[in-house]
């Protein structure tokens, strides 16, 4: 039996072990219910599996295993979980990124920024402008995504300046490909699955919506903050060796662009389509005063109908004698992992907050005696923050998100503090995995090229942590700022 | 005209029909104001799923039925991808993937065509052939035993030394879809429609029909198409068997024999597929000897254990890899029906919906008719052609989808019609496509290949229409004997 098997046979061990002796020592009083002693056991059991085995088949399992606590019926729990609006909203999504990335226009964006004059003979400019186009870029992309796009881009940098797989600048290209992308999960939720969980999870388990046009009010400083802090501690502590940088250059670079041609027909459509869409996400928001009717139909077909009507603009647009998108072929480039993370996280937040087991009630009355010695947010952020960063280095952002919002959140309420920045605040914290290949998508990608390594991660990436943490406080002023009145739950 | 043009013409026509039921059809009889609009809107959804395919069109129910005012979104998106019978239809395809990847399906039909009897009996062999398939398609999507099955009847055709122009090589590839969509009626395992057509009575009905009902009814049933469909290549399509001395036996049997026996894997993997099956039985096995059993199984539901079996699948490791790679699954998988469901369901959650008066007002508008019907005899043979007519020209789904919404309304205001027997008789007549390469999976499968033509598939294929009518007044009144509404 190979290695990799008995280690999954032991934590699949382990997992019921845990079931087990959860299910013998909580016992059901403190407003717990014995359903709720029973979920709180899965719970328990469920979690461990997806830290341990994975976010594979231990996703949908959740859907008997709600059976079988008797919290809900099966019928209840796919209903509450593959039912959620925001499951088919991730898969749109996916198909709409499937025609931007093959219109082309992503990479002349990129190269775009890169050969600016101003770039000439500047390194640090150069850096900024190349984190910059990854910023931008990774609004409206997965980390990953964006990696994968970047990886030839690089390579091609650090050959055409002679840089090693030894050298800093080259490892600082690749660290921040990551690093910067990032960042997209913390400003939009346009085309970021953690983001649009984390927004309906709070809707599940706060009964609290946060509009995408509200979630980019707040996220979009605090990753520009966090862009800030990158790029200081880049420029200032990584010490890297510049002086190869005279090799960049950007006529031929620039050569290289023009050699692409302008974007064509396809290309131009489907960024438009795109843009259209996304601007309809918050647009409607800002407009309410001007145009209410745009705000009140946006609101009635809802964020998913806008992207739904994008994808099938782009199935029935034919140019050149074929449709932008392929509906077909692009059901099978999507991402499907999501959907199913989805189906048990909804199903679970749905079964946590439900009368039936108490455990809300249960949370609330184990943790009012600690309510009262917590006299400021700040030590609870920072634990929370804390928690979150160090834990999602070595696994997938995804599941700690949703464990950190599910543990956190209930708590944050017992102790008067804002659930709703302390739920944002995890899913920032949680996305931002970079020092482990099993951290992030796009740690896996960057961690597994020839000029990282692993120990590269550390090195380089530790910077986060702190960096987490300061991020972490000003997010909640600035949430609990926006969005004060979240005390009522 | 271009495809492009085409697509943009019965796009503007879907918009153009719905647009004017919403302004020519009047609120009244029954009907309420939203009731035209989502009458409308699945006017609109349905033309687009005719003429354009089940591609993009199958997205369309969740903006239009939330823009009728039915429904909000979020409700709509609740009431299709929320429908336990989708994540039923996901996870069966993990398992297909899985079961495909073993070899069983291969050796099975190897060792029927393999047996002694055959020799020298090419009706005995054809007789055995479709015994394989239907066999292999109790439990298998009639596409999959279409690929699976065009390498091996290609073998046979070579051995025989056919030519394309022989019917019975014709015959051969028209048998493989014709059989495997018996499946579709006998069993709902790996039967995508056969799950919607649960679900949609499940909406419209209120009635939830079990595996064990399902198959109870459908084997039998479809036994009988099975005799019928021998019989029709036996006695009318009057196959040359002279070329049938070449089948060698010997060697056949001599390659299965080399293709050895099913490993571990392959064994464990159908072992769980097979106690997954058995416990979609429980509930109505142990109904009577262990009631709490079958109600936790009842309960338990048919997703679950299908779950339950992907996961011991991904879990368990033999040959240093776990029998099914969760991740690879995902990809192989077949989205589509996935898809589709989501406007299947919705639609008919909002048809269910009394606010739009839709069922009051079919009811009423049916009134005239219904005091001169007196049997179920012609509404039965009315839909059943219906269906099997259409399916001939689209998908399978989407005419079942459009025939059980619109004529399960109309049976219940006619009150002496079953509605869940009239549902199941459009299911297994809608899954026989068969003309045409639109008309199925398997069609498009086989009549593309270099044997058989699409004038080979009218030819050939139309003789399933009588039969469809003759199956589809049996069904009517077995189903309705066990399953009276």
């Amino acid at each position: 039996m190979s290695k990799s098997a008995k280690k999954t046979y032991l934590n699949i061990f382990i997992g019921l072990l845990l079931f087990f002796i959860s299910f013998i020592l909580l016992k059901p009083v403190n407003g717990l219910t014995q359903t709720g002693v029973n979920l709180l056991s899965a719970f328990i059991m469920v979690v461990y599996w997806w830290v341990s085995v994975g976010t594979t088949w231990t996703t949908i399992i959740v859907v008997p295993i709600l059976a079988l606590t008797g919290a809900m019926s099966y019928q209840r729990a796919v209903s509450s979980g593959l039912g959620n609006y925001m499951t088919l909203f991730i898969i749109m999504s996916g198909m709409m990124n499937v025609a931007l990335l093959k219109s082309g226009c992503i990479e002349r964006f990129i190269l775009w920024f890169i050969t600016r004059k101003i770039v000439k003979n500047r390194p640090y400019m150069f850096i900024f402008l190349y984190m910059t186009a990854i910023y931008l870029v990774s609004l409206i992309m997965a980390g990953s995504t964006v990696c994968i796009i970047m990886l030839p881009i690089i390579k091609g940098i650090c050959e055409e300046l002679n840089y090693g797989k030894d050298d800093r600048f080259s490892k600082t290209l690749y660290m921040l490909a990551n690093w910067v992308s990032l960042l997209g999960f913390v400003a939009t939720p346009i085309g970021h699955s953690t983001a649009m969980m984390c927004i309906s999870t709070m809707e599940a388990l706060l009964n609290y919506y946060m509009s995408f046009g509200q979630w980019m009010a707040v996220g979009i400083p605090v990753s520009l903050v966090w862009f800030a802090l990158i790029f200081i501690t880049v420029r200032l502590f990584y010490k890297i060796d510049i002086e190869k940088f005279i090799n960049y250059d950007v006529e031929g670079r620039r050569k290289t662009l023009e050699d692409m041609g302008p974007l064509d027909k396809r290309g131009k459509i489907s960024a438009l389509i795109f843009f259209v869409c996304v601007a309809l996400f918050f647009v409607p928001d800002i407009l309410a005063g001007i145009m209410p009717w745009l705000k009140t139909f946006v609101d009635t077909v809802g964020t998913v109908s806008v992207v739904i009507f994008g994808v099938v603009l782009l199935c029935v647009l034919h140019i050149d004698g074929k449709p932008l998108l392929d509906f077909r072929s692009a059901v099978y480039d999507i991402e499907w992992g999501p959907l199913f993370m989805n189906i048990s996280m909804y199903a679970i937040s749905s079964a946590i907050t439900s009368d039936n087991t108490g455990i809300s009630l249960f949370i609330q009355n184990i943790f009012a005696p600690m309510a009262a010695g917590i006299t400021g947010w700040a030590p609870y952020v920072l634990l929370v923050t804390f928690a979150m960063i160090f834990v999602t280095q070595f696994m997938a952002c995804r599941t700690i998100m949703v464990i950190g919002i599910m543990v956190a959140a209930p708590i944050a309420i017992d102790l008067g503090i804002n659930p709703v920045a302390i739920s944002v605040i995890c899913c920032y914290t949680a996305n931002m995995g970079l020092m482990t290949p099993p951290a992030s998508g796009g740690a896996a990608v960057i961690l597994s090229t020839d000029y990282m390594t692993p120990a590269d991660g550390f090195t380089l990436g530790w910077f986060a942590l702190p960096q987490g943490l300061f991020i972490g406080l000003i997010s909640y002023i600035l949430i609990n700022a926006v969005y004060p009145f979240c005390y009522a739950f | 005209m271009t495809v492009a043009k085409k697509n943009y013409m019965h796009v503007a026509i879907g918009a153009v029909l719905g647009l004017l039921i919403l302004f020519l059809l009047k609120p009244g009889n029954g009907l309420e104001p939203v009731g035209v609009k989502v009458l409308a809107a699945f006017v609109t959804i349905m033309y687009w799923w005719i003429t354009i395919g089940t591609t993009w069109t199958i997205l369309m129910g969740v903006p239009l039925l939330t823009m009728t005012g039915v429904m909000s979104y979020k409700a709509v998106i609740q009431s299709g991808l929320g429908n336990h019978m989708l994540l039923f239809i996901m996870v069966t395809g993990f398992m297909n993937v899985a079961l495909l990847k073993t070899g069983v399906a291969e050796r099975l039909v190897q060792w029927f065509i393999t047996r002694e009897i055959v020799r020298n009996r090419p009706y005995t062999f054809l007789l055995l052939y479709m015994l394989a398939i239907y066999v292999i398609s109790l439990v298998m999507a009639g596409a999959t035993v279409c690929i699976l099955m065009l390498g091996i009847i290609k073998g046979i055709c070579e051995e025989l030394k056919l030519e394309k122009e022989d019917k019975l090589s014709k015959a051969l590839y028209l048998l493989v879809n014709w059989v495997s969509l018996l499946g579709f009626i006998a069993t709902p395992i790996g039967h995508s429609t056969a799950i919607l057509a649960i679900g949609l009575v499940e909406s419209l009905v209120g009635v939830t029909i079990t595996f064990g009902q399902w198959c109870a009814l459908g084997i039998p049933i479809s036994l009988i198409w099975f005799v019928l469909i021998y019989i029709t290549v036996r006695f009318i399509f009057k196959i040359d068997m002279s070329k049938y001395v070449n089948y060698d036996v010997d060697a056949r049997r001599k390659n299965l024999e080399a293709m050895g026996k099913l490993d571990k894997r392959a064994k464990v993997t159908v072992a769980i597929f097979l106690l997954c099956v058995l416990c979609f039985f429980m509930p109505d096995l142990l109904k009577t000897v262990l009631p709490s059993v079958a109600k936790f199984f009842s309960s338990f539901g048919i997703a679950s254990v299908m779950i339950c079996g992907v996961a011991a699948l991904c879990i368990i490791n033999i040959d240093g890899k776990p029998l099914l790679d969760f991740k690879q699954a995902m990809r192989e998988n077949e989205w589509s029906p996935v898809l589709g469901g989501i406007t299947n369901y919705a639609i008919a959650a909002a048809f269910g919906i009394a606010e739009t008066g839709i069922s009051a007002w079919i009811t009423n508008l049916c009134g005239p008719i219904t005091a001169q019907v007196t049997s179920w005899v012609p509404f039965v043979l009315l839909t059943s052609a219906a269906a099997l007519f259409i399916t001939q020209l689209m998908s399978c789904g989407t005419t079942e989808t459009i025939i059980i919404t619109v004529s399960i309304p109309i049976a219940i205001g006619l009150g002496n019609i079953n509605p869940i027997a009239l549902a199941m008789v459009i299911t297994y007549v809608a899954n026989m496509g068969l003309m045409t390469p639109p008309a199925s999976g398997g069609a498009l499968i086989t009549l593309s290949t270099d044997y058989l033509t699409p004038k080979d598939g009218l030819s050939m294929g139309w003789w399933c229409l009588p039969q469809g009518l003759v199956i589809a007044l049996l069904s009517y009144v077995a189903i309705n004997l066990v399953l009276p509404f």
